[in-house]
């Protein structure tokens, strides 16, 4: 009995067959879909987090250079609604000799054709260094398109994605960034810092 | 049974490898969803510790730059006992980097945030009076002089006033001269008394120098010479007058008006000639940037005896030929007759007070004698409301430093474990002041209504027996 009975197992009918391939069909097109989802999430959530993260990061480094910045030496320093995509500026060094020392002029700007944010020092000299502190900058702040309008209701008026807003010894920094994922999906992420420039 | 094996080997297989693998796949991107979200969230972690850590610094140079306005060093905690401050800690380093130039270095720490922030300040004391009796260098005090203080703005009266007289060199006292009041000569000074002169206070020699504030003379667009050759008296009046010879001729009569802020190269004040200060309206500030000359037998006279209602600063220093008489003539020269209420300031320059001259209020200068028999009684109204405040503070520069090494060693840690010291023994912010004791002399009520006085170390006084403050004088030591 045993052996006739295995043997009459061991092959499948057509049937079965057809049943067992759509069942495993099924199976291996949801784990593919949810392999691909699951990817797909991965992908998005670390383009979000790279550019949150140089979001914050760009941020942070502009509000330590401009907080010992001396507010005599901001230009452009003219003051709100004026707004500017760059400014350079001079920091402290201490007192040395009985006499305050200033450091070699800064500059950042954005460069819109690459959406960078780039700090300069000793800008237009010949020895000038210049590091690129971020890409992905958007053309316009969050809200804004280019119509002469205030679109963001934030006071300015075609505002570009780095902003510098002064006032007296007070620089307002906007910051926007903006990427597009492979499936077309865009992200935008947007700070603002108010800075005490700490230095006359 | 080996069929039976054979079966069970053949159904044993490709799904079961395939199902490992899709679920051993998605672990493996579930894991690297979670060390995404892990590593985002340790940064964010990082971002607000350093955060955090920069404004406990920020904090840390605050109470530093309160301490120094309020006569302290500006040091706060240290490195060993930092103060603690929620779940952070901070401590700062306040080095002299000149004569009242003070680097301060704070350091905050919170988890694994670290930042080092340097602020120079520089300290100015709130008024000139405020300095009280004071010389950069040496002071000689002729014999038979009185020096000692009086309160113009208060009715109570203390025994005895706190006299503040210091210099940065030594101080000679002449015979029968009596100084009530501490007098404190430089670090390496010393005081010199004579024949049964007397100092009530302290002679003990100042911790440091101290470096009198420059005088910052107002911009103002200089008008013709001020000349009064006639007997009829001539008003200057305010708001604002510069010139650049003022000259008060012999029996003439200048009157300056107040409130006004004048400046002049060279005030004249010739003999029998009378200087007169009318502050009956708002105070005279008069700056003088080459030469004080006020000769002898010519009269200053203050129908007001308002010690805050004239300043007078001298800016000019050094000898030289100013008439043009061939002989060098010191920038000052100060001998006029009349009692002088108000401050006497001259920081490059020598001020010497005439025999049996008597002034009211206070006088600074670069070197410092008072004749014989003159008299100083300091107003302590001068200080302002504040006794205790030697100062303000003007901050010079700010900025972010490199971390000291021995912190910036481990940033994993916990603060507290890398400075091994206990959360629960460290001190506040306010309490990590570095210990300064102040000389005071208070008149009070103690708890059964009796009137007291103590004059001595703030340290050694018990605020708990006092009910009511009568009248106090603080100064640090």
């Amino acid at each position: 009995m045993s052996p006739r009975s295995a043997h009459a197992r061991s092959g499948l009918t057509m049937l079965e067959a057809l049943i067992a391939t759509s069942v495993v069909g099924l199976v291996l097109g949801n784990v593919a879909m949810m392999m691909r989802s699951s990817s797909s999430a991965y992908d998005g959530e670390s383009a979000k987090a790279q550019v949150e993260l140089q979001l914050d990061q760009t941020l942070d480094r502009i509000v330590l250079a401009l907080m010992g910045a001396s507010t005599d030496s901001l230009d452009p320093n003219s003051s709100n609604p004026a707004f500017h995509d760059r400014l350079e500026f001079q920091q402290s060094l201490g007192f040395n000799n009985g006499e305050l020392m200033f450091g070699a002029p800064e500059r950042i700007e954005l460069v819109l054709a690459a959406g960078e944010v780039i700090w300069k020092e000793k800008p237009d000299e010949p020895d000038e260094r210049s590091v690129t502190w971020s890409r992905w900058v958007a053309r316009f702040l969050e809200g804004e398109v280019q119509n002469g309008i205030d679109d963001n209701g934030n006071g300015l008026i075609d505002e570009s994605g780095l902003t510098f807003v002064i006032e007296a010894s007070q620089v307002t920094v906007h910051l926007t960034m903006e990427r597009v994922d492979n499936d077309g999906t865009r992200s935008i992420y947007s700070r603002a810092a108010v800075i005490h420039c700490r230095n006359n | 049974m080996q069929r039976r094996t054979r079966t069970r080997g053949a159904r044993t297989g490709g799904v079961l490898i395939a199902t490992l693998v899709m679920v051993m796949t998605i672990g493996a991107i579930s894991i690297c969803l979670l060390e995404l979200d892990s590593s985002r969230l340790k940064r964010q972690v990082a971002s607000i510790d350093n955060k955090r850590a920069f404004n406990l610094a920020e904090a840390g140079l605050s109470e530093a730059y309160f301490s120094i306005a309020t006569g302290e060093s500006g040091n706060v905690g240290s490195r060993e006992a930092p103060a603690k401050f929620g779940d952070g800690l901070f401590w700062v380093e306040a080095t002299e980097v000149q004569p009242n130039v003070i680097g301060l270095e704070s350091t905050g720490m919170a988890g694994s945030g670290r930042v080092t922030l340097s602020l120079v300040v520089k300290r100015k004391p709130a008024t000139i009076g405020a300095l009280g009796v004071m010389s950069s260098q040496d002071v000689s005090i002729g014999s038979g002089a009185l020096l000692d203080a009086f309160d113009s703005s208060s009715e109570a009266d203390l025994e005895t006033h706190s006299m503040p007289l210091r210099s940065n060199g030594n101080i000679s006292v002449g015979a029968a001269t009596k100084i009530v009041g501490d007098a404190t000569p430089g670090p390496d000074g010393s005081v010199t008394l004579g024949l049964l002169a007397s100092v009530s206070g302290s002679t003990a020699p100042g911790a440091s120098t101290v470096a009198l504030p420059e005088i910052e003379v107002p911009a103002i667009d200089y008008g013709p010479d001020i000349v009064n050759e006639r007997t009829s008296p001539l008003d200057v009046t305010g708001p604002a007058t510069a010139t650049g010879t003022l000259r008060v001729g012999s029996g003439s009569t200048i009157r300056l008006v107040g409130p006004a802020t004048i400046v002049v190269d060279q005030l004249i004040v010739d003999p029998l000639g009378t200087l007169e200060i009318d502050s009956s309206a708002g105070p005279v500030e008069l700056y003088v940037t080459d030469w004080l000359n006020v000769q002898s037998t010519s009269r200053l006279t203050f129908p007001q005896t308002d010690t805050k209602g004239f300043t007078l600063s001298i800016s000019a220093s050094g000898v030289r030929d100013r008439d043009g008489d061939g002989v060098n003539d010191p920038a000052v020269r100060f001998l006029p007759s009349g009692d002088f209420y108000g401050s006497l300031y001259a920081p490059g320059a020598r001020i010497a007070l005439p025999v049996s001259y008597r002034l009211y209020g206070a006088v600074s200068a670069d070197k410092l004698i008072l004749g014989a028999s003159s008299q100083v009684h300091f107003d302590v109204a001068l200080m302002e409301s504040d006794p205790s405040s030697l100062g303000t503070v003007e901050m010079l520069s700010w900025r972010i430093v490199d971390i000291p090494v021995e912190v910036a060693r481990d940033l994993a840690s916990d603060p507290f474990d890398i400075l091994a010291v206990d959360p629960a023994a460290l001190e506040s912010p306010a309490q990590a002041h570095e210990d300064i004791d102040y000389m005071i002399h208070v008149k009070y009520l103690d708890l059964s209504l009796t009137e007291c006085s103590y004059r001595g170390s703030e340290s050694g006084f018990d605020w708990g027996q006092v009910r009511v403050v009568i009248a106090l004088v603080r100064t640090a030591i």
